[in-house]
């Protein structure tokens, strides 16, 4: 039973992870998109604010890791 | 490292504007700014010379354009461009005219090869109507003073033919016929015939309806089908021959004068870049001065190359100048390559550290740490090798090829210290060890790695953060930025006292030490600067996607060897677990690409990288001068 909710907590941490940073990079993305078609030379801010969310998977992914491993 | 620039004055006798305008175009090494007069002179002394008038330039221009589209492409011949551009404005014009006749030749060709293209593809258009036609009747029934044609149109637009038919024979008053045949690939004709009196009221309302018109020539309206088809092959070969002869006309003339016409495009673009370039002179009443910079080392270039006659005067530029100043780096071959990667969000500022370097050398090794395989890391190299060779004129080429190369051999380097060969078919094979890092076992130890990796750079990042304020003479940001490198350092040692590794006596002195800087911190940033703090937490955590990535990869490499032991067959257990590696590799060079860019971006520049102005762009000619800088800072 503990193995399982420990399993169960590692996919929780990844999957809320990538669903949070997949909803904050599609606002991004799309607005993103809309700025470098007026603006081309903001291409490189917009890749920067697209990265910045990924973080919260890649921090998920830590967690999931520490909950199985440790 | 960025170059270092003069702040320049080239003054000269008013009349002598073009002559030394010429020689800087020349020279193309001068960063031309708009003059501003010195401060107590106003306006009454120095004023803009208007620009000249380029308008009959750009007009030429277009001109050539024109011809040189019908001629097709050419590649500037570097001599003749040379003679052209030495030539005087009369000369020049004189060159331009010997060229209209050539220009009226094309055009005339040109016309040709498209009337003869047009009248191929209505005659294709009519077999293939007659085609659709022959199924149903033998002839097209045109009565005498009627004429006929046809509307080709999607299926999907069938319904229309009822509006059609009901508009065309309100206007021909019920005078007209109408035949609707299947074409095939999914379109119909509408063939109509109507009192030939009424084609151009026809003909308006099927433009208007935005409907293409195909009319039937008179002399074949009558003809039977069977006798019209090969009556319109014929037609079809006139026209290809007619389009062939023009081609090849036009490709003769291709060959005697695009070579020409393409060295006065560039010739001509130049004036009109001097001709502008007027305009953002200082003139008085006598002297004539145009502003700008200059790499520090070409400034004796400069002034040889204007002469005795024309003084260059170099002085220190004030802080606003400063702020201004052209950007251009300056690195050996291999860093070069990832200049534009280093300036992609932003240049750096004039006078700032150049984050060349340091992204030369950390990401290669982050792109191994996270791919690290030494059977990928192989075929990528063999990959990128081919790659090389069969696009070498490729522009991109010079940034990709050493940017790539590193890598690839970061990602051999890693893959021998992690023991990995196509994930652990290395070990089942050859016996292959790890020498450094087991990454299916290790997981905790690579976390531990990347965070560290991140400490290191994050704490980098500050120290130079504090060169480069004290470099740019921001002593505020000195203080800021050494105090948040202490305050980090006395935090990790804070940590490392919660978790029993450190003696308390020197988590005591840490958390003294952490105040103080926290305090630093907001005296010198104000609120945000303990926020930041915050922030630095969250960068060097976010090095921990170098083990996440890497993970990914190695688990992606071992289901493919899983995968392609299951099937009982050799063949199809090694296509399975082929793709599968194959996939892992694209999947693993594009996160590691990103990522290990995003860490440069977002982590670690923003700490010392200062945003810059403009990028250094000398008044030069498209084509090689044969000048000291040749357009080139470097």
């Amino acid at each position: 039973m503990d193995e399982g909710i420990r399993y169960l907590a590692a996919a929780l941490a990844v999957g809320l992870g990538a669903v949070g940073t997949g909803w904050a990079q599609s606002r991004i993305g799309a607005a993103g998109a809309g700025s470098i078609a007026e603006k081309p030379e903001l291409t490189g801010t917009i890749v920067v604010l697209l990265a910045i969310p990924e973080t919260m998977v890649i921090l998920g992914f830590v967690i999931a890791a520490v909950i199985i491993f440790h | 490292m960025l170059i270092r620039m003069l702040r320049i004055d080239v003054i000269a006798p008013r009349r002598q504007l073009q002559p030394v305008l010429r020689t800087l175009h020349q020279a193309g090494i001068v960063h031309l700014v708009p003059f501003e007069p010195p401060t107590g002179s106003g306006a009454s002394v120095f004023e803009h010379p208007s620009s000249l008038d380029t308008s009959a330039a750009k007009h030429k221009l277009d001109w050539l354009g024109e011809l040189a589209a019908w001629l097709g492409p050419a590649e500037v011949r570097p001599l003749l461009a040379a003679e052209l551009w030495a030539l005087d404005p009369h000369d020049l014009e004189e060159r331009l005219a010997a060229i209209t006749p050539v220009h009226d030749l094309a055009r005339g060709l040109a016309t040709e090869r498209a009337l003869a293209q047009d009248e191929q593809r209505g005659f294709e258009r009519l077999r293939e109507l007659a085609e659709g036609l022959r199924r149903t009747m033998d002839r097209l029934p045109v009565p005498p003073g009627y004429a006929v044609g046809a509307v080709i149109l999607p299926p999907r637009a069938r319904v229309a033919v009822d509006a059609l038919d009901n508009e065309i024979t309100g206007l021909t008053m019920g005078r007209c016929g109408l035949e609707v045949c299947d074409l095939g690939s999914n379109r119909v004709a509408v063939v109509l015939v109507f009192p030939a009196r009424h084609t151009d009221d026809l003909q308006r309302l099927l433009g208007a309806r935005q409907l293409d018109w195909y009319p039937v020539p008179e002399g074949l309206a009558r003809v039977p089908f069977d006798d019209l088809m090969p009556m319109l092959a014929q037609e079809v070969e006139r026209c290809r021959a007619r389009t062939d002869r023009a081609q090849a006309e036009l490709a003769a003339l291709a060959v005697q004068h695009a070579a020409t016409v393409a060295a006065l495009q560039l010739v001509l673009s130049d004036r009109v870049g001097e001709a502008q370039a007027v305009g953002e002179a200082g003139a008085s009443d006598h002297l004539v001065v145009l502003s700008g910079w200059v790499p520090e080392r070409h400034l004796p270039a400069l002034r040889s190359a204007l002469g005795p006659g024309v003084a260059v005067a170099g002085r220190k530029p004030t802080d606003v100048e400063l702020e201004r100043a052209p950007v251009a780096f300056d690195n050996g071959r291999l860093i070069r390559a990832f200049e534009p990667l280093a300036s992609f969000v932003s240049l750096p500022r004039y006078g700032s550290l150049d984050p060349t370097p340091a992204l030369a050398l950390t990401f290669p090794l982050f792109f191994g740490l996270m791919v690290g395989d030494a059977g990928y890391g192989l075929l990528l190299l063999a990959l990128i090798v081919w790659a090389r060779r069969r696009w070498r004129g490729w522009r991109f080429m010079p940034v990709f090829w050493p940017v790539a190369f590193l890598a690839t051999v970061a990602t051999i380097g890693f893959g021998i210290l992690y023991g990995e060969w196509f994930g652990d078919t290395g070990r089942a094979v050859i016996g292959l060890r790890p020498l450094w890092l087991d990454r299916q076992e290790s997981i905790q130890s690579l976390l531990l790695l990347a965070i560290g990796i991140g400490i290191a750079q994050v704490g980098l990042g500050l120290a130079l953060g504090a060169v480069n304020a004290a470099r740019l003479g921001h002593r505020r940001n000195v203080v800021a930025r050494l105090a948040q490198l202490a305050s980090m350092a006395a935090g990790l040692v804070v940590l490392g006292w919660m978790a029993a590794m450190v003696a308390p006596a020197a988590g005591y002195a840490a958390l003294v030490v952490l105040g103080i800087g926290l305090v630093i911190v907001a005296a010198t940033l104000g609120i945000a600067g303990p926020l930041e703090m915050i922030t630095i937490a969250g960068n060097v955590l976010s090095y921990s996607r170098l083990m996440a990535i890497g993970v990914a990869s190695v688990m992606l490499a071992l289901v493919a060897n899983r995968l392609g032991a299951l099937p009982g067959n050799l063949l199809l257990g090694l296509a399975v677990a082929a793709g599968l590696h194959l996939l892992n590799i694209a999947l693993g060079t594009f996160d590691a690409t990103v990522q290990g860019l995003r860490l440069h971006y977002v982590e670690f520049f923003p700490k010392f990288v200062e945003p810059g102005h403009v990028r250094y762009a000398p008044f030069a000619s498209a084509l090689d001068l044969a000048s000291p800088g040749a357009g080139s800072p470097g």
